[in-house]
Order: C-alpha cells, then structure tokens, then sequence
C-alpha cells in the first residue's frame, strides 16, 4: 500500500495550497464581516480553472482525478469557508450532474460556461417542508406543450444570488414521492424564476443562500436532466458527491483550527511559561491531531474508491459525518486554547468555529449520515432499514 | 430533606420570569444587532431590584441572598445572555467586592445607587499578561500622601465602557506580588486619567460591552481602598469564587432553553411524514439534555445553599461553573442540530444562543483553571499541593 | 381616606390544558395567579395612593394558599391585606359586606369587572349591598377631593374608540377593566419582606366577621365537565366571491 501522492497529485496540491494561501487566505475576514460573496476571488479562482477542476477537458475543465479534487477543497477549506463550500457545490452538485447524466448537446451548452466560473451552479431540492427528506418535495412540474411548468418554492438554495443556472427539483408525479422526481436545468433570469430572501448565518456568511420562488415557470423538454421521474437517481449521486468534498473541506478546516492553536500555545505565556507546557492544552492538541490523520485517512480512502469507479456512497457519508465532528471539536478545542482571546472578532479561530458548524447540517445532517451507514451495514444482512 | 424552595422565592421567580418575558425577551434580538441594551431597560429593571438581588435592603438590594441571585441569572440567561452578562459581573463579581470587604462608609457610598442600577460596577482584574494568571498582574498603585496613584492597563472587563464604579486590583507592593502585595480600589469614572476603551468586537454577548481601561495616573483617595491593604488578591478570588456558581446558574438557564426549544420544535417539524419528535436520534439527544440539566440544577442549588448557610464551597463553585458551561454548550449545540438549517438562521433565537454560550467555558477563570481549582481542593484533603 | 380593593386568586390558564376528547381539564402546572382585571384594579389604587397618600387595604375570600395573592399586592404596595380565610365557594359579595361593617370608613372600593375564571362580578351587587354608588368598566380612575372619577369605554359609539368620564361622589364601588391601568411589577425585595413577615397579612374567619353558617352555603356546586362544541372554522374566499355574497 502506497500512502503518497502521485507527482501529479502534489502538483496539484501545490498549485492549490499556493493559491489558497497567496489569494484566499487574505479575503476570508473580510468576507465574513462583509457578507459579500468574493466576486473577484472567483474570477481569479476560474481562471486557475477551479470552477471546472475534475470536468473533463473536453468540456474546458482541468480533468484532476478525484483526489486530487478533495485536495483543492481542502486547500480552499483551510482558509474560507464559505468559498470552499460554495466552489463545493457549484461544481459536486451542479456541474457535476450535468456531466453525469446530461446529454452531449446539455453538456456541451452548460459545461464549458460553468468549469470557466462565467456560470455558476446551484441546486434547488430542498423546500420548507423537505429538508431530510427530500422525497416529500412538493414543488410541481406539469407536463405542457414542448416541456414543463414549474411551479413550488425550494429555500437554503445556495450560490441562487449569484447569477447562473440551478438544477431544479420538481415532482412529475405527485404521491409517488422520490419515483416521481424529475431534475430540470434552469437558468437563474429564466421567466418565473424569482431568487428571494439571503439567508443570514452564524457561519458561511460570504455564501448567497436563498429562497427561490418557482410561478409558472416554463422549462423546455432539452432541459430536463435524465428522464422523466428519474431525478433520484441524479440527488443519490450528487449527495455522494458532495459528501466527500464536504468531508475534504472539514479536513482542510480543522487543520487550519489546529494550525491556529499550536501558534497561539506556542506563544502565549501564563504562569511564566508557554501555555503549550500544560498537558491540558498538549491534550486539546494531540486529540485534534489524531482526528485529523483519521479523517484523512477516510477522505483518502473515500476519494481512492470513487477514483477508480468503485461504490463510495457509504465511505462519503462516513467520512462526512466524522469531518463535520472533527471540524466541530478542531475549533471547539482551539478556541478553548485561545481563552479570552477565542472570544474576539480580532482572532480568526470564532469565525472557524461559526463556519464549521454548517457541516453538520448541509450535505444531509449527521443523523442522515448515520442512518445511509447503518443502512449500508444492514444491507448486507439483507435487513433494510427506514428512516 | 426538602427540595421545595421557600414560598419567596416561587413568589420572586414568577415576578422575575414575567418582567423578563415581557420586558427583554421582545428585545433581546435587537439587543444582540444593535450591540447595546436601551438604558430605559435598565433603569425599569434597577427599579425591580434586577441589580441588588443578593444585597441587604438596606442599601436597595433585595436581600434575597446568593440563592435568589441564582435564580435570577437562571431566569435571565434564558431570555437574554448579554444583560445577563452585565448584571453578572455588576453583582457577582464588581458589587460583591465591596460587599465582602468594603468599608461600610464606601458601602453605605456606593452600595445604594449600585443596588438600583442607577449605577453599574465593573470588576477589573485582567491584563494583557495575565489572564488565567491573574496573580501575574503588573498594574501599580503608588502611595502618594493621602492618595494612591494607579497606573496601568486592565483588558477584557465587562461593563468597561459603561461603569461607573470600577474595582480594580493593583500591586502596591510589588516585591511582595500579588499574593500579598495587590490592593483593589474603587474608582470612579469621571477621575482624571481614567479612560475606558471601545467595545471589543465579539462573536456572542453582543449587548454586553467588553473593553479595555486605562489608567494614566488616576488618582484614588485612601479611603477607596477596598479592604485592606495587600490583600486585595483574596478579596477578589473570594467574589470569583462566589460569582462562580451564580455562572453555573446562568448555563442552567440557558441550557434549558436550549431544551424547551428542542422540544417545542420536534413536535411541530415533520420530516418522513411525522414529527421528528419520533426520530430515536432526536428523542435521544433531547433526552440526554434534560438528565444532563436536571443534575445541573441539583448543583447549582446545592451550592446556593453552602453559600447562604456559610458552608465551604470553593469546590462546588468550580464545578458549578465547569459542569454548567459544558452544558450549556452541549445542549445548544444539540438544539441547532435539531433545528436543522433553521438553527444557522439570525432570525431565529438559536444562532444567537449558540453565539453566545460559549464564552461560559472561558471567562470567570477557564474550564481548565476550574479544574486545577477542584483538584487542588481535593488533593488539598491528602496533603498535596497543585501548582496550575 | 381608605381604599379597600378586592382580589380574586385563580389557576393561571397558562399552566392548563384542555383535552376535550377526554373531557378533561388538566393541570400542568398549579400555579396561581391574581386575576387579571384584580391586579389592574390594585394599580389604579396604588396610583391614588401614590397621588393623595391614601390607605390601600387588599382582601380576598379563600383558602390558605389566596396568602400569596395577597402577599404581592403588600409587596406591591398595600399597605394591609386580609384574607377571609374560608375554603367554601360561598358568594363572595357577604364577606366583603361584613368586611366593610368591620372595617368602617371605606371611601372606595376598586375590584375587576369579572373574573377570568367563573366570570363573576363583585362589584354591582356589592355597591348595592353597602349602598354605595357604582362606576363600572373603568380603564382609568382617579380621586378629585371627595369625587372619584372614571375613564370608560363609549358603549354607545360603533367605533369602538370613544371614551367617556364619568364622577360620583364618595363613597363609591368602581370596576376595572382589563384594559385599565398597566400593572407595575413590585420590587423583589418587597416580594422577599412580605413573605417573610408573619404578619403581612391579616386572617379572619366567617365567625370573625361575625357570619353564621347560612352565609356559608356555596352557591355553586360542581356535578362535572362538559365543554362547548368545538369551533368550526371559517371558509377564506376570494376577493370575488365576497362581491358575489355582497352585491344583493
Ligand atoms: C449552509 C447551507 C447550505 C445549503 N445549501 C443547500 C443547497 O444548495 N441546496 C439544497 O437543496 N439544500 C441546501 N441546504 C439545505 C440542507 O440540505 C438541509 O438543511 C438539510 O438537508 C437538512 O434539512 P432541514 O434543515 O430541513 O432539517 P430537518 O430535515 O428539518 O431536520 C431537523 C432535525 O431532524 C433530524 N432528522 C430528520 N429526519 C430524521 C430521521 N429520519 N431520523 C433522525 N433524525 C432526523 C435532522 O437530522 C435534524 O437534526 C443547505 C443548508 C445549509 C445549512
Ligand atoms: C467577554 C469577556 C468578558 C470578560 N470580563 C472580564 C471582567 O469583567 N473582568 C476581568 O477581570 N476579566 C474579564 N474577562 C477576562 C477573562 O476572565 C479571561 O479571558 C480569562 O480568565 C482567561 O484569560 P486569558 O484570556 O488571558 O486566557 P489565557 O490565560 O491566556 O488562557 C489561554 C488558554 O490556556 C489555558 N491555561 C492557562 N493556564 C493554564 C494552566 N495553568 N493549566 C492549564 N491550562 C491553562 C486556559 O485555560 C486557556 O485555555 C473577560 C473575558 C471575556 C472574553
């Protein structure tokens, strides 16, 4: 077994860490007071190809394998948040589903737009009633003349503000509820699309989430994605998906947090010596150090299987669930290392610890996530278990 | 053994949860945006006796001893943990001082307007170099005839931009530090060269202004010298240890909104076609909040009680304050999870609870101080001496 | 001058729950609570209190636990209490009768215009009993000399936002409404001094007051529960169809 990075992979990495140090790191404060979405960040961010990184070439991605993806949103993770999950979702969920199941003719008209970041992706399933479960949605697509009507409201839809194209969920077939689900591609201006109300956080605050309203909106039949009532099959994926990058961006987080901790230890004196010589904080340290290097191993582990084209479902949900843990108790311990200090808008680690806490929930909650690995374990018995 | 509280204290716990939930709980969102609690708030609650409940009446306070104190931190966490906040370090911890080892000519000056709220104490003790090690304080305090003259800096105080009357430690011996040479002096705002600095910028406790002081050659009349000379270390650890458990109730205040709004939103939000109220992953996490607060309550009671009938209580403040934080923080931290996106949303309460819980775990003397503080009282009883 | 203001302790309703189904009341809570139109009655006498110094005296009828009523309205500012200590759900109107014969000298009584709980009201008939003139339904209420004069609610004006005054001479009953006078809240040292003073309020008896068992027979008894039909709600129509119902 080989542990190391291909060369290309620290190649990669490199020009990722570099970028993230050079251009994001300096942004991330501003961002959070702000609440303004990084626009230029993002330019810059497109042209090193970030917006298309594992979209093939052919559609004008960069084509990176997989783990090497999980690197880039580790890298962006280390140093703001919000546009490390915002990059996470235009390009797991949305872009990504277009090239999973999109005809040539969608990806050809989608794809290379989005991997340059002049279009930006967004993924409406859930809506005020659906949130874990996505399959009671109730925002409806009739069948018309040349395609559909949409009409529903779908709320926490991140990236909707920023101009670009949503993939939509609608039901084409009421009370069959996950089998009657149909995905559309919608363009943000489209005619009775209205992007409402900016969610305000404790975290994320340079994300655009919002409530989209659906009146009558007319989507041609080209817009659909996969067929008709198969949109579940499209959610699974990009849940996977996005599981993994999430897990990657939590990665990046805590050792940012723990980063922030060591210098802190290392340099505040109290009772005459470092604050680092007291076993108390050596513990805060050496636990968050250990959790780092097992979540890396499951977002290693994860990103090795969906590489090489096998099932990473479970390990995604796992190594999401135990990210958004480690994420969690990183920022948790190290602002406790910062004392007083932790408290202060002066010190970045309270902004990790807001950011963070999002993990938790986006992506399906922990509860979801334990409940997709209990399933997986009870699959084998040949037991299957519900909600 | 009862477990009933006297009659009184029903009869105060109603009146207090009724202002409270009339008067601050409309505000208490627009108290954490607009960073700053009205000043009409204050005075009404001044008039209700918010800002003397442990003191005698006779100097305004409420005579309700350290046990309506904590039910009156209980009740206010709750609602709103930034005015609780200011009225914690004005009772707890500024007040308390002088209330300990004062003068009764500085009691009988301060105590009356500080006890209506007409004025507001703060407790100053930490600096930029000492913090959890507050005995590493280096503020001077010269003897100069009739006067000490007070030089340094004080950071992190509550109520800073706001106080009227500051305590404030400072070494007058420094040979001897601060254990034996500091002395704690009243000091009023108006004295030339004391100024205090702007509100920190804060993750939580946004109406409660935090600040830097500084004094530049203030001078202090001897007779502002709280208690005696050299010993202000112990009068201050004396009001920390007592503030402490008053904290402990604070976090079982707010840890059980945390629970109640945990269990009002598991009824009302559906998901897989019934309420998640019948998620074992829910019930479970609401069920673990309520056993974790109802031995909360149990100690922090019990501690109020050591208090008011002169018990030892060092140990039991600490863990107060220790359990209480922990607490507090958890069961927040499971009433977002339960609220799903909702719980990350600034319109709704728990963002702000979860903003604001945390500090708990770091002021007042940190989790870890407090458990150095435990351990040494009970290696103390085996004859071993902890250093922190 | 004498104020005798008169409180009615009821369960607090926030702390009950109805389960009609069952046919059931249940308690959640057994918390007590001053009646509402009570505690603004008090307040408009404290507020005569604090403008002419007069006596503020507060009485109820009921079991030991009405004490604690009666041991806010000392904290809040009367400066005596008494409790009939009588456990029957006997009219109340005799014992305030009997307790104004004993008291001698009362200028005005102020009480709520109903309770919240049984929807009695003491005040007309009891003016009738110790013949004094009667103000009904004030929301403010205020002593000129030896007049006492009300604010109310204009019964005769459809708006709903017309108020009129009106005076009588002392002595005199007034009921208040629960749109009177904003209750204060009392200091919680007060709270604290009240409960701790063994003496802060007064205990008679029926016999005290010189009452026979005759006065003593409840008026009410209880045979059991039984509840309104449930509400049906109303239909939202459009802006249309109410045109249609309107246009005849
Ligand atoms: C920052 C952020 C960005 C987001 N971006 C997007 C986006 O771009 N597109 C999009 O469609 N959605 C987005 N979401 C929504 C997100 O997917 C949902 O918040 C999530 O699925 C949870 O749904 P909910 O918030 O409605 O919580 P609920 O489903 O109401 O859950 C409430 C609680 O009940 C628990 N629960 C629910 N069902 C069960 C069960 N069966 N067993 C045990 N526990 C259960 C949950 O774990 C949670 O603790 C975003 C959310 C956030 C916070
Ligand atoms: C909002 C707010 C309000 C405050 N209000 C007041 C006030 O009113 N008056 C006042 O005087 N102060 C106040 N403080 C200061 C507060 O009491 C200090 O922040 C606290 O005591 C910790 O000190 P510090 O911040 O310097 O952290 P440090 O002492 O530098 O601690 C850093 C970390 O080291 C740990 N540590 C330190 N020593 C040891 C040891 N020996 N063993 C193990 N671990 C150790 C700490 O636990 C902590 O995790 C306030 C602080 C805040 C944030």
């Amino acid at each position: 077994m080989d542990f190391s990075l291909t060369e290309e992979q620290t190649m990669f990495r490199d020009l990722f860490r570099d970028f993230a140090e050079k251009e994001v790191a300096k942004i991330a404060e501003h961002v959070d007071r702000s609440e303004e979405p990084p626009l230029d960040l993002y330019k810059k961010a497109a042209a090193q190809g970030f917006f298309g990184a594992p979209i093939p070439e052919a559609y004008g991605g960069v084509g990176i394998d997989w783990l090497s993806y999980t690197l880039l949103a580790e890298e962006l993770g280390k140093h703001c948040l919000s546009t490390a999950v915002t990059i996470a979702i235009h390009t797991s969920l949305a872009a990504m589903s277009i090239l999973d199941v999109g005809t040539e003719e969608q990806k050809q008209k989608h794809l290379p737009a989005m991997a340059a970041g002049e279009v930006i992706g967004a993924f409406a399933l859930t809506e005020p009633d659906a949130g874990s479960d996505p399959g009671s949605l109730t925002t409806r697509a009739d069948k018309v003349e040349g395609g559909y009507r949409l009409n529903g409201t779908k709320n926490w839809v991140s990236n909707a503000g920023l101009g670009g194209v949503m993939v939509v969920f609608a039901s084409t077939h009421p009370g069959a509820r996950h089998k009657g689900i149909s995905a559309f591609v919608v363009a943000n201006d489209a005619p009775g699309v209205m992007i409402g109300y900016r969610e305000k956080t404790l975290g994320l605050r340079g994300m655009d989430i919002r409530t989209v309203y659906l009146e009558d909106c007319f989507v041609p039949e080209a817009n659909r994605l996969n067929g008709e009532n198969e949109g579940w099959a499209i959610v699974v994926r990009a849940f996977d998906r996005v599981r993994l990058t999430l897990a990657a961006v939590a990665l990046g987080a805590a050792q940012t947090a723990l980063a922030l901790g060591v210098t802190f230890a290392a340099e505040r004196k109290q009772f005459g010596v470092q604050i680092a010589h007291k076993q108390a904080m050596q513990n805060y340290v050496a636990d968050t150090a250990t959790d780092i290097e097992a979540l890396r191993g499951l977002v290693r582990h994860a990103a090795w299987l969906a590489g090489s084209g096998q099932e990473f479902g479970r390990a995604a949900s796992m190594a999401k669930y135990f990210g958004g843990r480690v994420a969690k108790d990183a920022a948790n311990k190290m602002l406790q290392v910062h004392g007083g200090y932790g408290f202060s808008d002066e010190y970045a680690i309270s902004r990790y610890y807001r950011d963070v806490r999002a993990l938790r929930l986006l992506g399906g909650t922990d509860e979801i996530q334990r409940y997709v690995v209990a399933r997986a374990a009870f699959e084998e018995k040949g037991l299957r278990i519900q909600p | 053994m009862n477990y009933d509280l006297p009659p009184e204290y029903n009869a105060l716990r109603r009146m207090l949860r009724e202002f409270i939930t009339e008067e601050i709980a409309p505000v208490a969102k627009k108290i954490d945006e607009d960073s700053v609690v009205p000043p009409e708030l204050i005075r009404r609650m001044g008039d209700v006796g918010f800002f003397g409940v442990p003191f005698p009446r006779e100097y305004g306070g409420m005579g309700a001893g350290e046990l309506g104190y904590c039910i009156m931190m209980e009740e206010l966490n709750r609602v709103c943990p930034s005015v609780a906040t200011i009225i914690g370090a004005h009772i707890g911890i500024g007040v308390m001082s002088l209330y300990l080892d004062g003068s009764k000519a500085l009691q009988q000056k301060y105590m009356p307007d500080l006890c209506s709220g007409r004025k507001i104490a703060a407790f100053a003790l930490t600096e930029p170099n000492a913090g959890s090690d507050a005995a590493g304080i280096q503020m001077r305090a010269t003897l100069e005839g009739d006067s000490y003259i007070l030089d340094g800096q004080k950071m992190w105080i509550t109520n800073g931009p706001i106080a009227d009357v500051i305590n404030v430690l400072a070494l007058t011996d420094p040979a001897l530090g601060a254990r034996g040479g500091a002395t704690v002096f009243a000091v009023e705002r108006e004295w030339a060269g004391y100024t205090p600095g702007k509100p920190e910028s804060k993750m939580g406790l946004h109406g409660s202004p935090t600040s830097l002081l500084n004094f530049d050659e203030v001078r202090v009349p001897r007779e502002n010298v709280v208690g005696q000379i050299g010993l202000g270390f112990v009068t201050f650890m004396k009001a920390l240890d007592i503030g402490r458990a008053s904290l402990g109730a604070a976090t079982l205040g707010g840890a059980q909104a945390s629970l109640e709004a945990s269990i009002r939103w598991a009824r009302t939000r559906q998901q897989f076609g019934r309420p998640i109220a019948h998620m074992q992953s829910i019930q479970f996490m609401i069920a673990d909040m309520a056993a974790e607060i109802e031995a909360l309550r149990a100690l922090v009671y019990r501690t109020a009680w050591l208090i008011d009938n002169g018990r030892p209580f060092i140990k039991e403040a600490g863990m107060c304050k220790l359990l209480g934080s922990e607490t507090a923080s958890r069961c927040i931290d499971r009433a977002l999870q339960i609220h799903g996106a909702l719980g990350l949303s600034r319109d709704f309460t728990i963002e702000r609870g979860f903003r604001d819980a945390r500090i708990s775990e770091i002021f007042e003397g940190t989790n870890e101080i407090q458990r150095i503080v435990i351990a040494s009282e009970l290696m103390q009883g085996v004859g071993v001496r902890i250093r922190p | 001058m004498r104020l005798l203001v008169l409180l009615r302790q009821l369960l607090d309703p926030a702390g009950m729950l109805v389960n009609r189904k069952a046919g059931k009341v249940f308690v959640n809570r057994e918390e007590y609570m001053i009646n509402p139109a009570d505690k603004r009655a008090l307040e408009a006498a404290l507020q005569i209190k604090d403008a002419t110094g007069a006596e503020v005296v507060a009485a109820a009828v009921g079991p030991a636990r009405t004490e604690d009523a009666l041991r806010e309205a000392r904290a809040l500012g009367a400066d005596r209490a008494i409790l009939i200590k009588e456990d029957v759900a006997a009219p109340a109107g005799r014992f305030y009768e009997a307790l104004c014969d004993s008291l001698g000298d009362v200028d005005l009584i102020l009480t709520g215009d109903s309770a919240l709980d049984t929807g009695e009201a003491v005040g007309p008939q009891l003016a009738e009993m110790v013949n004094m003139a009667f103000l009904g339904n004030a929301v403010q209420c205020a002593l000129e000399g030896a007049v006492v004069r009300i604010v109310r609610r204009d019964v005769r004006d459809a708006t709903q936002r017309a108020y009129n005054g009106v005076e009588a001479d002392l002595p005199a009953v007034v009921t208040v409404t629960r749109s009177g006078p904003t209750p204060r809240y009392p200091h919680g040292g007060a709270i604290i001094e009240m409960y701790r003073d063994p003496e802060a309020v007064e205990i008679m008896t029926a016999a005290d007051l010189g009452l026979d068992d005759s006065a003593l027979q409840p008026a009410v008894v209880e045979r059991g529960q039984s509840f309104p039909p449930e509400r049906e709600f109303g239909k939202q129509m459009t802006v249309e169809e109410i045109a249609e119902r309107m246009t005849p």
